[in-house]
């Protein structure tokens, strides 16, 4: 096993590798360049050219494209991030800053989905076609096809300017100094990027369920005379928990490199809505360090899907 | 004899002294009658945390580096320019560092006299002479981060005259020095500190200057964090903290305001319907501090035609246009780039509702098929155009598309990501026609795209021979714009000078001349009623926006 984890680990360097070069590669084949946006576009619409040359230079843009990737590389190994090109700030210490963040809000939405996701799929599966199960699929149906910018708007107008029960957004709170405010300013967003998940989860798990509840061993628990509840939680629910286990872990890093419309919607300091401000602005170390970090996530999430799923199932052997 | 000597010596020394102490006296006296006193905040100190937002990225704090026009919401917080400019559009002194400024040597030095007691942000110690020439001498040097310089062709150099005297001089006479002053080149820092923290790219991020609030925090996309500076000199500023938002997404700016959890908000013009709604909202506009329409080159065939442009201008119908893309928070314009009323505006009502301008399909169309067939051109003639990835930038081109498309024009567009983009596009000099806008707050403002060696002057300085040329009655058109500018900008006299401005805007606009102002911009700012004060009158300045120092919150 342990062996498994750490070849499964030196796997992940040569796809960063790729990803780094792919990252880089289409930074660059955004149109224009940072060294314009600095110059800036005067009152009158236009660049001053010698001002444009002069921070090209600066910025190292006159440079091979291989040089460039080569120094940039080189950095981010040794851990010098490097500067934003707009503000002049360390990338590093703003991208930990907003990583912060973001795993937050996909802690709290991933737990919300599976809080919500699980037993609602159970309870439709428990109650098929019944109308507690035709809510709970149009509950999930909703789920997946609502946009979260669209519901995100919709409860800031009701929660916060209708009721004002709840801040419109932001976010500077602390979860272990003011939990009372933490949870006041993550509910709307988890609750909009957590019913994404719980949907599919509600769907994955009911699912699940049904074809366990078809297996022999189930109509032998049954049979045995075994309360509903023992063969649904102890029988059914640890084989049908599997692929459900599978679909959260791989979720949790789609949670962490999705965030972005609801961090827009809520105005919060997030990792995704940080990336895509710099791609607008062209502020290529930000944007490359960005999607690096946000690509390492998602392999660090499949690994543990991995290793959770080997736990689960001791039929599988990684040799 | 020695004793006379001495005795007159001592007489004349004892004059001397006497005179001295006169002079000592008198001159102070003198000097206070000519200073201007600062202007009181106007409420005594509430604190509390005063919140703004903002409705784009911040570029930086530091005024003379922040790159955008709407960058003045936040960055007057803590910067301040040596001349500010008032609520009717014309230097305030009572608000400025300079209390009073003098043109010597026939236009070509400006003499500002400096407050005393004007005391930077952070222990730096008071604000002097050496500061402020040092400042304006930033405007030249491209290592500080300038992107003024040529705004400030005429400008040399600025020198110290005493501990509160600066000299500004020029090279040459410009009338229109302390208009161009109002905004962000003559920000005042400390050199000390942009020395001790090493230059611009530090002091882009945490600089230093006079105003009522000092930096503390800058989370970029984020916010910032300003602190009341408590030795600001015109007494003790409103609030304790001001915290600029960065709130992108309109609806959700919007709410905020909605809650009070925001003060004063920038309101995008399609939530001013909502905003108006809500009386806990109260909004402020401002008119015609921009206008919003498109550039075009004359020197890019089949746009060398005259008649081709008037066709276009009148195949558009502009209240159409207000209506479908600006839900009519924007003005038609009826004169050129000033609004009619304004100083410098004109009265162009003839042009724009007469046969040479008015929305006229049938008139247009005609204009266009005469064009194509005199030049040999097929039907529909192709022209070729930018426009930026901004739902209302891509509406307007998208409008222009379908109404040039009734007249018998086929506009291609190309789509770019921000306005950087759209430039670099236009500078390949393939590009007829660029959706754009711009600023009408100065008159130097028309210098730098209607000068044929402005930075905006497309088919004159980029694109010379690199198929852009100009018929012999556009060049006479361009002659006779750069004679009349040269002209203007060095008019000291007022009336006359805009006599000159008004001649510029109408030539430009009989010739269509570079860019067609069609719809002048309307700023809007809501401030939360219950909890704000500093909004019983409109907050907005003279250059379209708002000075976060006005505001306070209510106890």
């Amino acid at each position: 096993m342990r062996k498994y984890l750490v070849r499964r680990l030196l796997n992940m360097l040569p796809t960063l590798i790729l990803v780094s070069l792919g990252v880089f590669a289409l930074v660059r084949w955004l149109p224009s360049d940072p060294a314009r946006l600095l110059a800036g576009v005067d009152d009158s619409g236009a660049i001053d050219p010698a001002l444009y040359a002069r921070i090209t230079k600066e910025l190292g843009l006159d440079q091979p494209i291989v040089v460039q990737y080569a120094y940039w590389l080189g950095g981010v190994v040794r851990g010098n991030w490097g500067k934003s090109y707009l503000s002049g700030m360390e990338v590093l210490p703003q991208i930990v800053h907003r990583l912060q963040f973001t795993v937050q809000l996909a802690i709290a939405a991933w737990l919300f989905g599976l809080l919500l996701g699980i037993p609602l799929g159970t309870i439709s599966a428990v109650r098929r076609n019944s109308p507690l199960d035709i809510a709970v699929t149009a509950f999930a149906i909703s789920g997946v096809a609502i946009p979260h910018f669209w519901l995100g708007m919709m409860l800031i107008v009701l929660f916060a300017v209708w009721l004002g029960w709840l801040p419109y957004g932001g976010f500077d709170a602390n979860l272990f100094v003011t939990p009372g405010l933490w949870i006041k300013q993550m509910l709307l967003p988890t609750f909009v990027l957590g019913t994404g998940l719980a949907a599919i989860l509600m769907r994955q798990t009911r699912a699940a369920l049904l074809e366990v509840f078809r297996e022999p061993y189930i109509l032998t628990a049954r049979s045995k005379g075994l309360q509903e509840s023992r063969v649904i939680w102890t029988h059914a629910m640890k084989n049908s928990l599997l692929p459900v286990v599978t679909i959260a872990s791989l979720q949790f890093g789609t949670l962490v490199g999705g965030t972005v419309v609801t961090e827009t919607v809520f105005t919060l300091p997030g990792l995704g809505k940080f990336v895509v401000d710099a791609v607008l602005r062209r502020d290529y170390l930000v944007v490359q360090m960005g999607l690096l970090v946000l690509t390492m996530a998602v392999m660090f999430s499949n690994f543990i899907a991995d290793v959770v799923y080997t736990y689960l199932d001791p039929r599988i052997r990684y040799d | 004899m020695q004793s006379l000597c001495w005795f007159i010596g001592r007489h004349a020394y004892l004059r001397g002294l006497v005179m001295l102490l006169l002079w000592s006296i008198l001159t102070p006296l003198a000097l206070a009658a000519d200073l201007v006193q600062p202007r009181p905040q106007p409420n005594a100190p509430t604190g509390g945390t005063l919140t703004i937002g903002y409705m784009r990225e911040i570029s930086s704090p530091d005024g003379f580096q922040a790159v955008g026009s709407f960058d003045r919401m936040y960055f007057f917080a803590g910067n301040e320019t040596l001349v500010s400019i008032g609520k009717d559009g014309l230097y305030d002194p009572a608000e400025s560092l300079a209390y009073a400024y003098e043109v010597l040597d026939d236009g070509k030095r400006y003499r500002f006299h400096l407050r005393k007691g004007v005391e930077f942000q952070g222990g730096l110690g008071e604000m002097t002479a050496a500061d402020v020439a040092w400042s304006l001498n930033r405007i030249h040097q491209a290592d500080t981060g300038s992107r003024w310089s040529s705004l400030y062709r005429s400008f040399d150099r600025a020198v110290e005259v005493d501990r509160y005297t600066v000299d500004a001089l020029l090279k040459e006479r410009d009338a229109n020095l302390i208009i161009r002053m109002f905004d962000r080149p003559s920000i005042v820092h400390s050199r000390k500190h942009w020395e001790a923290v090493g230059g611009a790219v530090q002091h882009k991020i945490r600089p230093l200057a006079t105003g009522p609030y000092q930096l503390v925090d800058w989370q970029v996309g984020i916010d910032q964090k300003w602190m009341k500076h408590p030795a600001y000199w015109r007494g003790q500023p409103m609030a304790d903290q001001v915290v600029i938002k960065v709130i992108t997404e309109n609806r959700t700016r919007l709410a905020a305001l909605q809650t009070g959890e925001v003060q004063v908000a920038w309101l995008q013009a399609e939530q001013i319907p909502e905003a108006q709604k809500d009386p806990n909202i109260k909004v402020w506009s401002f008119g015609g501090v921009g206008w919003d329409g498109w550039a075009w080159y004359p020197g890019l065939a089949p746009l060398d035609d005259l008649r081709l442009r008037r066709a276009l201008v009148k195949a558009v119908d502009r209240n159409a246009l207000n209506k479908a893309v600006y839900l009519n928070t924007l003005m038609a314009s009826k004169a050129h780039t000033f609004p009619t009323e304004s100083a410098y505006g004109i009265d162009a009502k003839d042009l724009w509702d007469g046969e040479v301008l008015k929305f006229d399909p049938p008139a247009a169309k005609k204009l266009v098929q005469e064009v194509a067939r005199d030049k040999g051109l097929k039907l529909p003639i192709e022209l070729q155009g930018v426009c930026e990835q901004r739902p209302d930038r891509q509406l307007v081109c998208e409008f222009l598309q379908a109404a040039w498309a009734e007249v018998g024009v086929k506009l291609h567009l190309k789509i770019v990501a921000n306005a950087a983009e759209r430039l670099a596009v236009v500078e390949q000099c393939q590009t007829h026609v660029n959706q754009t806008g711009g600023l009408t707050v100065a008159p130097h403002d028309m210098e730098g795209i209607l000068l044929s060696s402005a930075t905006g002057n497309i088919s004159m300085r980029v694109c010379q021979g690199k198929g852009h040329t100009l018929t012999p009655n556009d060049a006479k058109v361009q002659a006779e714009l750069d004679r009349l500018l040269n002209e203007a900008a060095q008019q000291m006299d007022l009336p006359q000078a805009l006599a000159i401005y008004k001649k510029v805007q109408r030539l430009a606009l009989e010739n269509l001349w570079l860019y067609v102002p069609a719809m002048l911009r309307v700023n809007y700012i809501g401030c939360h009623i219950p909890t704000t004060g500093g909004c019983d009158t409109n907050p907005i300045r003279g250059d379209g926006f708002v000075r976060v120092g006005d505001f306070w919150r209510k106890r």
